[in-house]
């Protein structure tokens, strides 16, 4: 069962701007996925739509296999954008809150702690530092123990050790925890580093979708520093390019040997050959039609 | 219940707002009638005739007063616009329907109101006795307290229910214009043309005006005249004067259900 399944999501706000155009996805139970796209795809809007908070004009959301609704929602979590929260309350109050707004039983010590606000617990959120609201936004996501968490640009704020620590959370919570974390994230490598599945989405449709090593695979290139190298390009014809000097390969592994005996063959000589692995970055940019900066 | 507390204790928490809102004032017209009681002459080991039923009938009718109601305005706002000046609807849409959320706050809005008046007449009541006995005065009640009961209870509900139109009209406006000014402004301008329109029209006998204040002061007034054996009001006007004081607040609160259940959260 998925997680998630959104089907033909459609959103023009009263602006005339169409966040969304006809987009479907789904989200399979578990694991962490990744939701990439530049500003402006339409990503908060598909996310606001999901929790409940934007009306589609067409389409429908379903939560483990059931149409979305105040009921369905319950076993959801989320933070959606900037983390807000009631500035005059402590974070341990903050949480008890939420939980009473949930209808749920909660432990504020417990959440704190998972995510290093302990210390905290009993201060004023309104003293609270962007990363210190961002923390605190993640645990009150996690109040009511969601079995599907929406976080949205969570490491926002944070400091490098601040982000490592959340990457780990983020990771625990879909390994240990068992629960389906949907991340957007502006950050190419943070998604590659804890993602399991991409989806990349612009103008409000999805252009690219699946596990993360298939998409990387996938753009696998054999790189050749060879010469002459313009006997190896005539060779390559519409699958070679000169870059940086030397020639790259957009071939399937398995085509490397007869290759390489070819380049051999006609008389070229091969000082190096290796396999160079896209990041996601090249495939967020193939996919999204942008320049590669 | 819980989605109430968390209400309550997002109001106690905004400790300027739920002081302006639902404390200062008590506070002032109870220290106000302190002082006019103690300015009262009777010296000491005389008789003073105190009326608590009138005293709390008044106290607990203040709730038609426009200055009341903005300073209740503001506590009411502290509620309805809150989530949309911290953008913190995103914590509470997901978990709980829409409707449920307005109805928690107008709960929590309707206790706070309510303590706000028990507050003004249980003060009212020391303010009239406490300056008596300091002066070594001998506070008699003169008024029949069962029946009084009875009367306090009914203009508590009037009350009650025109606050509960003031918090409605509140939270429509928190969802039209998404702003605390724009939330207590509008309501409390309603209740001052109210007042003004009502004292300038006057109340011709068997007339009464489709105004929020002009209802549930006819109300009061049928109430506080049966305590005292009169009849100014007739069943069909205390009818008629109920249907519109409901409407009062259940119009402009449909409209803010319908309104907010529709409403794109974009940015909260």
């Amino acid at each position: 069962m998925n997680a998630l399944d959104v089907a033909g999501l459609s959103k023009r706000f009263r602006n005339g701007v169409q966040a969304l155009a006809d987009l479907s996805l789904s989200v399979p139970a578990g694991g962490v996925y990744g939701l990439l796209g530049p500003n402006g795809a339409g990503k908060s809007t598909l996310l606001r739509i999901v929790t409940g908070m934007v009306h589609a004009d067409s389409g429908s959301v379903s939560l483990f296999g059931q149409a979305a609704s105040v009921e369905s929602r319950r076993p959801l979590g989320a933070l959606i954008e900037s983390p807000s929260a009631y500035p005059f309350l402590s974070a341990r109050a903050f949480l008890r809150v939420i939980a009473y707004t949930a209808g749920v039983p909660a432990d504020p010590g417990a959440l704190l702690d998972r995510v290093g606000l302990t210390a905290a617990a009993d201060r004023r959120i309104g003293a609270f530092s962007l990363g210190m609201k961002q923390r605190l936004g993640i645990a009150a996501a996690l109040v009511g123990g969601p079995k599907l968490l929406i976080l949205d640009e969570p490491t926002n704020g944070l400091d490098p050790e601040g982000i490592m620590d959340i990457r780990r959370l983020v990771r625990g919570l879909a390994d240990d925890d068992g629960l389906t974390v949907l991340l957007s994230s502006h950050l190419l490598d943070e998604v590659e580093r804890v993602c399991d599945r991409v989806a990349i989405v612009a103008h409000g449709r999805l252009l690219a979708e699946g596990r993360v090593t298939d998409l990387l695979a996938a753009g696998d290139e054999l790189w050749l520093d060879v010469r002459p190298t313009e006997a190896a390009l005539a060779l390559l014809g519409a699958q070679g390019e000169l870059r940086d000097g030397q020639v790259v390969a957009r071939i399937d592994r398995a085509e490397a040997p007869v290759l390489l005996s070819a380049l051999i063959g006609q008389g070229v000589e091969i000082f190096e050959a290796r396999w160079q692995r896209l990041d996601l970055e090249a495939v967020f940019f193939a996919a999204t039609g942008a320049e590669r900066r | 219940m819980m989605l109430v507390r968390a209400e309550w204790a997002k109001l106690v928490g905004q400790r300027g707002a739920f002081f302006w809102g639902f404390i200062a004032l008590p506070c002032v017209l109870i220290l106000f009638a302190g002082v006019l009681n103690g300015a009262v002459p009777p010296g000491a080991g005389a008789a003073v005739e105190i009326r608590p039923i009138r005293t709390l009938l008044r106290a607990v009718g203040a709730a038609g007063n426009p200055f009341v109601q903005l300073f209740l305005a503001i506590g009411a706002a502290s509620l309805f616009a809150l989530e949309y000046r911290h953008a913190t609807w995103r914590l509470l849409v997901p978990r709980r329907s829409r409707t449920m959320l307005l109805a928690a706050k107008l709960a929590a809005f309707a206790i706070a109101a309510a303590c706000s008046l028990a507050l003004l007449s249980v003060g009212n009541l020391f303010a009239i006795t406490v300056p008596a006995l300091l002066r070594g005065a001998h506070p008699i009640a003169s008024e029949a307290m069962g029946a009084g009961a009875v009367a306090v209870l009914l203009t508590l509900l009037v009350s009650m229910l025109q606050l509960l139109g003031l918090a409605a009209w509140v939270a429509l406006m928190a969802a039209v214009t998404r702003s605390t000014m724009g939330a207590i402004l509008p309501p409390f301008l309603l209740a001052f043309a109210s007042a003004a329109i009502q004292a300038y029209l006057g109340g011709a006998p068997g007339t009464i005006l489709a105004l929020p204040g002009a209802a549930p002061d006819l109300l009061r007034a049928g109430i506080a005249a049966g305590f005292d054996g009169a009849r100014v009001v007739t069943g069909g006007q205390a009818l008629a004067a109920l249907a519109i004081t409901t409407a009062w607040f259940a119009v402009p609160m449909a409209a803010a259900v319908l309104l907010f259940t529709r409403q794109d959260l974009a940015s909260e």
